[in-house]
């Protein structure tokens, strides 16, 4: 796996402008790209569900060390463990694994709210055969 | 008893039930008629049938029309006179001010069609068509063989076939050709400004109610402006249970739903969106099927979503001799699948 794929792969889970798409293109169509595309994924919602934080006491050990202007993001968290597929991609399952045994619940994705509700109306825009 | 003793293939079916939408879905009314007029490109071809081989083009004349516009085209068709014995086609096209009134010796025929554009917007192109096929009577003169004159209505990139005829009785036209053919294809003419845009859709598959969780199934690809994208969800299954109904097992139903969406930008930024959906329901063990189809054209805000109920089969097919558990079993089963709801969700928007 190529770690150009893995970066460009990262941005596009961010949100982020993938800054060579002909890249991200040979990482999707490549199955360890793909499968390294669905481990962001768990990781972004792992992220997502765990709302645990450190304790006060972390941040004033941590403060001397990142300066006053820094401070942890999400997004940041996120590449951290990004890089951290990298190392662990020969393992693959490993994670979700991990995340199995630790008992995160995956969110379910959900289709968004519709504006409108379009109804067939049986004979006349809708057609049925029976067989 | 159990479901199964009748033997009409339930797969096969909704196959069959598919391939009849994707010919009459698109252009059955829906009642959307604010939709931008479109430019439209329209070819005549004429296709001849090899005596050994395939059907192919042997010519054709296209040009774009607006709503109004009337052409005028002729196409005459026959063996090359320098190279029949290699059934080497020729095609005469006339350019419209121009129109061929005798049909050469060397010509089997001479097509000539006058296209006029009623109207046309998304998936909808309507046209007045009146053609005929002259051919060369024994003093030489162009007598009319066949022709035909009607209103048409023709989703994009549909084709009609106009003509078809059999090669004139002549061994040199024999040896080389079984038939010949004319038709009409009509496709939008993408508006250059906008023709190099994508549109992203995000599809889902829903299905809920009562008597158990809902189930959903997603669908997302990019296309470009005003190309069709097709979609084939993977089958819903689930068991509707026939207690009270003597020797009956629970059902096992499945729910097949498919389609094609395509949209096109337009200059204000809106999305007109056509979206053709079939859902079928079956038996799993393929004793009937039923099976519905529909499209509905609208127009969206980019980002806006829309859902599409896709109605719950009304009736079983019946057969002689069933029996009355069987029936009541089917009504049963009907009453389970109108207890939950199959829409679709639709999201679109331009993809920069």
């Amino acid at each position: 796996m190529k770690e150009e794929w893995m970066v460009a792969l990262s941005a596009l889970v961010d949100g982020e402008e993938v800054a060579d798409p002909a890249l991200l293109s040979e990482a999707l169509a490549s199955a360890e790209g793909r499968a390294a595309l669905l481990e962001f994924v768990r990781l972004r919602a792992a992220v997502r569900a765990d709302d645990s934080c450190p304790r006060p006491e972390f941040y004033e050990k941590v403060r001397p060390a990142v300066g006053p202007a820094r401070a942890w993001s999400s997004r940041g968290l996120l590449r951290g463990l990004a890089a951290a597929v990298v190392f662990v991609l020969g393992t693959a399952g490993l994670v979700d694994l991990g995340l199995r045994l630790r008992g995160v619940k995956q969110p379910v994705e959900q289709p968004p709210r519709a504006t409108r509700v379009l109804r067939f109306e049986p004979g006349v825009d809708w057609q049925t055969t029976t067989r | 008893m159990k479901h199964g003793l009748r033997k009409t293939p339930g797969r096969g079916a909704i196959l069959a039930l598919g391939l009849v939408s994707l010919g009459a879905g698109l252009t059955q009314g829906d009642g959307q008629e604010d939709l931008s007029p479109q430019k439209v490109h329209l070819e005549l071809r004429s296709l001849a049938t090899s005596a050994s081989l395939a059907t192919f083009p042997v010519g054709s004349m296209a040009d774009d029309m607006a709503v109004g516009e009337s052409h005028v085209w002729s196409l005459t068709v026959g063996l090359d006179p320098d190279a029949a014995a290699a059934c080497h086609t020729q095609v005469s096209i006339s350019a419209p001010e121009v129109l061929q009134r005798d049909v050469p010796d060397w010509a089997a025929h001479v097509w000539e069609a006058r296209l006029t554009l009623r109207s046309a917007t998304l998936e909808r192109i309507e046209l007045d068509l009146a053609w005929k096929r002259l051919a060369r009577g024994q003093d030489g003169k162009p007598n009319e063989a066949a022709g035909d004159s009607r209103k048409v209505t023709l989703g994009e990139g549909q084709r009609r076939l106009l003509d078809f005829v059999a090669v004139p009785k002549v061994p040199a036209w024999q040896s080389c050709y079984s038939n010949l053919a004319l038709e009409l294809e009509a496709r939008i003419a993408e508006d250059p400004a906008l023709a190099d845009r994508r549109i992203g859709y995000d599809l889902w598959l829903v299905e809920e109610g009562p008597g158990g969780p809902s189930t959903t199934r997603r669908w997302q690809v990019t296309g470009k402006q005003g190309e069709a994208e097709e979609f084939r969800f993977e089958t819903l299954r689930r068991s509707i249970q026939l207690s009270g109904i003597r020797g009956q097992t629970p059902a096992r139903v499945e729910t097949h739903v498919s389609g094609q969406v395509r949209s096109r930008m337009t200059s204000d930024g809106a999305l007109e969106v056509a979206i053709q959906a079939n859902r079928g329901d079956s038996l799993e063990h393929g004793s009937w099927s039923i099976g519905g189809w529909g499209s509905k054209r609208v127009r969206v805000v980019p980002g806006e979503s829309i859902r599409l109920e896709l109605p719950s089969p009304t009736e079983t097919p019946r057969h002689p001799g069933e029996l009355a558990a069987e029936s009541e079993a089917d009504q049963r089963i009907l009453a389970g699948l109108r207890e939950r709801t199959v829409s679709l969700v639709l999201t679109a928007r331009p993809v920069e």
